[in-house]
């Protein structure tokens, strides 16, 4: 369409308009279709980096975080570190002391054993026992064929009751025997004979 | 601009489809409308206005046009109208910085738009454009319809313009501005103008349908009613000059509002009020002209414009369409470049 002044023009038809009359705005179009294409996905691809720097910075600012709470926690335990030696020492003795108990021979075990052996004959008046395994026994019998029997029964248990001596005895008028027996046990043997571990 | 050479001229309104053809020597060559029936707004929505385009196509085959070329008018609503006020820029970069104007007044993106504008005033700081947007879908539509009957689209303008040739050319021996009211069916169009240009439009949602709505509600009676009634003139003068009242008052406000703006560009003062009407609801327009000189001041003239009076009629010219309907059909046949 040829130019003409828009001064003059006096009449407007919308089939065609008159907008196509300026050379610039068709400049205008292919900048427009530029900026569309390559701006608006420079920005989008900008938005998607910003997003990935942002996210990484966000990562270090968290471990930062961190660090610096160690770092706190730290100093306060080197500041409190006499405490904390107190602390670790009871919690030490407490393992420990933990640990002997789970491995140490049970005496209370140990009087049972002899109660089993000794019971059903004798009838046994005072213990002194240790976890080496020495032993004191005060005993009494009904006779002296029953005290015989007994000594008779220990004395032939060699697995188990390594040395036996008798320590004291009397006879009282009813003819019941009183004695005291001092000797050793072999306790390993004993648990392992009657697993009481 | 070329001459658009002999082509028929078609007036696409919401109650009927016109059509004329005027000889150079202002004879009417043809003239003929026939009634359509198509729900309001029709030319608002691409999709409503796609499933009309069988009705259309058949309306437009009974005008049965006479010439290979044809212009049309479509509805005033359908015209996107703006007064823009631009620095003095060089005239090659005017379209330019129209253009960014109006692609933020628009409510769909300007791509969508086939746009015009004519320069209404000019200083040394500013010039005052008026621009006119016409959604590009309705060219299409009727591009589409008219290549089916083989005729070649040349012109299209809104009812205004066309509007506009007809009263410039009666009222010649007026200097200064006038206002042209065209009361439709939907809505009711007011331009102001002098004998060379157009100044502004603007597009009233208010039209012969809302007299009738009104009545319908006064009277408390059926549409079919009413409109018998009004034939018959049976209903009270008051009644109608209630409702033709409140459009007057509209149509006032715009006025006042549109003609401080012309003072203002172009110190002239309207003193003409140029009224047309639809002559299927002819029982209206007195009513009409009552409201309108009640509702403006005494120094302004409201007056009937008839499109025929520069126009030869032939004798055997049937009488029932001297109307004033025609108008924007003849307004239209009238532009020759």
């Amino acid at each position: 369409m040829p130019q003409k002044s828009v001064f003059n023009k006096k009449q407007i038809n919308l089939l065609t308009g008159a907008y196509e009359w300026s050379p610039a705005l068709k400049e205008i179009e292919k900048l427009k279709r530029f900026i569309t294409i390559h701006v608006v996905w420079g920005i989008v691809l900008a938005l998607i980096t910003a997003l990935i720097v942002g996210f990484n910075a966000y990562q270090n600012y968290q471990i930062k975080k961190l660090q610096q709470s160690i770092t706190s926690k730290k100093n306060y335990l080197a500041a409190n570190k006499e405490k904390l030696g107190l602390y670790v020492n009871t919690y030490v003795r407490e393992v420990y002391l933990q640990k002997l108990a789970q491995e140490k021979y049970d005496p209370q075990k140990l009087v049972n054993f002899i109660d089993s052996v000794i019971e059903p004959t004798g009838k046994i008046h005072g213990y002194q026992i240790d976890s080496a395994g020495n032993i004191q026994l005060r005993i009494s019998a009904p006779s002296l064929d029953d005290a015989a029997k007994l000594w008779f029964y220990l004395a032939s248990n060699k697995e188990t009751i390594e040395s036996l001596n008798l320590k004291s005895f009397s006879i009282s008028d009813e003819s019941s025997v009183s004695f005291t027996l001092q000797g050793n046990l072999n306790v390993k043997k004993v648990y392992e004979l009657y697993g009481f571990r | 601009m070329a001459s658009f050479g002999i082509h028929t001229s078609i007036d696409l309104a919401t109650d009927s489809i016109r059509a004329a053809l005027i000889s150079q020597n202002q004879e009417i060559e043809y003239l003929t409308k026939i009634p359509i029936k198509l729900p309001p707004h029709i030319f608002n929505s691409q999709s409503v206005l796609n499933q009309y385009q069988e009705t259309f196509l058949k309306y437009i085959k009974q005008l049965d046009v006479p010439t290979p070329k044809v212009s049309y008018t479509v509805p005033e609503d359908t015209v996107f109208t703006q007064l823009i006020v631009i620095p003095n820029v060089p005239e090659e970069e005017i379209p330019e910085a129209l253009y960014w104007k109006l692609q933020n007044l628009l409510p769909r993106s300007i791509e969508t738009y086939t746009k015009d504008f004519i320069i209404v005033s000019k200083n040394e700081k500013e010039i005052v454009a008026l621009t006119y947007a016409l959604p590009t879908y309705i060219i299409q539509f009727f591009g589409k319809i008219f290549e089916q009957l083989e005729l070649e689209p040349v012109l299209i303008e809104p009812r205004s313009i066309a509007l506009h040739r007809i009263v410039a050319q009666n009222t010649k021996q007026l200097k200064g501005a006038f206002l042209i009211v065209d009361i439709t069916y939907e809505g009711t169009s007011i331009t102001i103008a002098t004998n060379e240009k157009v100044f502004y439009t603007q597009t009233l949602p208010i039209g012969v349908n809302t007299v009738i709505e009104k009545l319908q509600i006064t009277l408390n009676a059926p549409r079919d009613e009413v409109l018998e009634k009004l034939k018959q003139r049976m209903i009270p003068k008051e009644k109608i000059l209630e409702t033709t009242n409140d459009i007057a008052s509209k149509i006032n406000t715009e006025f006042v509002r549109l003609s401080t703006f012309i003072r203002e560009k172009t110190k002239m003062n309207p003193t003409i009020v140029a009224l047309f009407y639809n002559t299927s609801e002819f029982y209206l327009v007195e009513h009409f002209k009552l409201s309108l000189l009640s509702s403006f001041s005494k120094e302004i003239k409201v007056a009937l414009i008839n499109p025929f009076n520069l126009l030869k009629i032939p004798a055997d010219f049937p009488r029932e369409l001297l109307t004033t309907d025609l108008a924007a059909a003849i307004g239209l046949n009238l532009r020759k470049e």
